[in-house]
């Protein structure tokens, strides 16, 4: 009887030791409902840390040089910073800016012409295109199978070392889903938790009354397609929206990216082609191209003084959120600044 | 104790297990088998066929489709079905698979999608036959592949007279998903599907159409071309 309440101990102990983890993921109120349904696919802790070691290792790319960091820095919001249009394998010049990476599980749509339509699919879209990876998921996977230490990673994180694509692709997204962006000043402002400055303040207001119709509070986006007027680049000829719909009103039409944490992806719009946001106060109030498809919003100029954009700017500093920037959670991978397991927390 | 598991229990256990095995082999397992031809002739991979319509020959190199919302009626009732599965045409062990676990009369109508519906498209992640690893996804536009015809024909004015139709698209207007309904009559309980390959290239002009490989206006006429492929029993 002894030996078989014994037997049985040890077996409930072994069955403890390969439960993976159940991750508590504070998903901020303050954000609204995720689109992401968490509750059908939860994040464990293992699946999250493998999907970061794979979002910094370069084994996605054909040559074993580009990794997802290349073009997605943590330090600046996951923005390709520096570079108008963002490069990939052996130097290639691509034809868009990287967009900075955050509060994804509120998202529907991905890349600047919503081509993806989910984020567990969204990293085949670089791994795949010759001037980012250009390497396949099949290869990727075949790879991992043979390279130390990705099947024990598996194993710990699915309960066996069975390498498929739908668990490199799972894994992924649950690291990305972390990337969550919501301790902003302007964050701690609408909890009532701070203040804004007098200029901050007057910025607020330009902002509501200029700006958020499509950078939706609290997401600083309604993550819909628009033309903000930005003149055709005749080189890149790149009509956004169009090219995955193939119907003329989406001709000119890009997602509306968020402003959080604006002050660390320059530089601004799909091609990259405002360096600071100076350049893009000027824009919005005398830059607006006027076609067809062009916003509503934009049909009259907006009206800033120079004080204005200054106030404006102000606000939008406020957005930024230096623990999502330098969470060592989401930087590079090391012994140092792994997620700590339950069991490890004092 | 030992009397009662040697007696009672064991022959019980037993005989349901007899009667389980015969009831899943002999009386309730169908088999369904997707059979490749050209015309009258078995398709082979890399064959040239002559294409008596056009005066020309064509060879297949590919041909891989799914099938989804898979149904099996016995008059009008549904009595079994699965959600999908991926037929390669050229790999025999994913061309058949059994019917079983239904308890109602003969099947009469085998039901089922060409492709993957729009619910699937826009749920992430795919497992097994729907693993995004088996080439049958759009990674720069997301989607499934519906269907792959890939070959060669000195018809199409391409390098080695190549020519790809990738059929895809879940959402209006470029939906390419397509249902096929084929009245089953089987006397011993298989049934074989016919792909007749020829049929999808009756009314297609393969010297300006050689490729097609995204959701569009082309993808939605193969789709509708490609319906025709499908008969039971020949």
């Amino acid at each position: 009887m002894k030996k078989r309440l014994l037997v049985i101990g040890l077996l409930s102990l072994l069955l403890f030791a390969f439960r993976s983890a159940d991750m508590f993921l504070d998903i901020p109120e303050s954000l609204g409902k995720p689109v992401y349904d968490f509750k059908k696919k939860p994040l464990t802790i293992e699946k999250v840390e493998l999907g970061r070691k794979l979002f910094y290792d370069p084994i996605l790319s054909k040559n074993n040089q580009v990794s997802c960091a290349n073009c997605h820095s943590s330090y600046n919001a996951f923005a390709h910073i520096d570079h108008q249009l963002s490069h990939g394998i052996n130097d290639i010049i691509g034809t868009r800016n990287a967009p900075a990476l955050m509060n994804l599980a509120w998202q529907s749509s991905f890349m600047w012409d919503g081509a993806v339509n989910h984020i567990e699919v969204q990293p085949l879209a670089p791994i795949s295109n010759p001037i980012e990876m250009d390497e396949t998921i099949e290869h990727v996977v075949e790879k991992l199978q043979h390279t130390s230490p990705y099947p024990q990673l598996f194993f710990v994180a699915f309960g066996d070392s069975v390498i498929t694509g739908e668990r490199v692709l799972l894994a992924m997204a649950q690291f990305q889903l972390t990337l969550i962006s919501a301790n902003s000043k302007y964050d701690s402002v609408i909890a009532g938790t701070s203040i804004f400055t007098v200029q901050e303040e007057k910025g607020y207001k330009l902002f509501q009354q200029n700006c958020s119709s499509c950078h939706k509070e609290p997401l600083m986006s309604n993550y819909e397609f628009r033309n903000n007027g930005l003149a055709v680049d005749t080189m890149l000829n790149d009509f956004g929206r169009m090219g995955i719909t193939h119907n003329t009103k989406d001709s000119l039409l890009f997602k509306v990216p968020t402003l959080r944490n604006i002050e660390y992806t320059y530089p601004y719009m799909h091609d990259g082609r405002f360096k600071s946001l100076n350049q893009v106060m000027n824009h919005y109030t005398s830059g607006v191209v006027h076609s067809r498809t062009l916003s509503a919003e934009l049909n009259k100029p907006i009206q800033l003084s120079s004080n204005d954009k200054i106030d404006l700017i102000a606000f939008l500093l406020t957005l930024s959120d230096r623990t999502f920037v330098f969470n060592k959670n989401f930087a590079y991978p090391s012994p140092n600044n792994s997620l700590p397991r339950p069991k490890d927390k004092p | 104790m030992r009397t009662l598991t040697r007696n009672v229990i064991l022959p019980v256990v037993l005989f349901s297990l007899m009667l389980l095995n015969t009831s899943f082999v002999d009386l309730f397992r169908d088999k369904v088998e997707f059979k490749g031809y050209f015309g009258k002739e078995i398709l082979f991979e890399g064959k040239n066929y002559f294409c008596t319509e056009r005066g020309d020959s064509i060879s297949i190199d590919m041909c891989r489709f799914y099938i989804s919302d898979v149904e099996f009626y016995s008059g009008e009732m549904p009595v079994a079905g699965f959600d999908y599965k991926l037929i390669d045409l050229f790999d025999t062990s994913s061309c058949s698979f059994y019917i079983s676990g239904y308890s109602h009369g003969p099947i009469t109508e085998i039901r089922f999608k060409l492709g993957i519906d729009s619910i699937t498209n826009v749920a992430g992640v795919g497992k097994g036959d729907l693993d995004q690893t088996k080439g049958m996804y759009w990674t720069w536009q997301s989607g499934y592949i519906n269907m792959k015809i890939e070959g060669k024909s000195k018809l199409c004015r391409t390098n080695r007279g190549t020519f790809q139709y990738h059929i895809g698209g879940y959402s209006a207007p470029t939906n390419s998903l397509r249902e096929i309904v084929l009245k089953a009559e089987s006397d011993n309980g298989n049934f074989q599907i016919n792909v007749d390959v020829e049929k999808f290239f009756a009314q297609l002009d393969m010297e300006h159409t050689t490729h097609v490989m995204s959701p569009s206006a082309k993808s939605q006429e193969l789709a509708d071309q490609s319906v025709k492929m499908f008969s039971i029993n020949k």
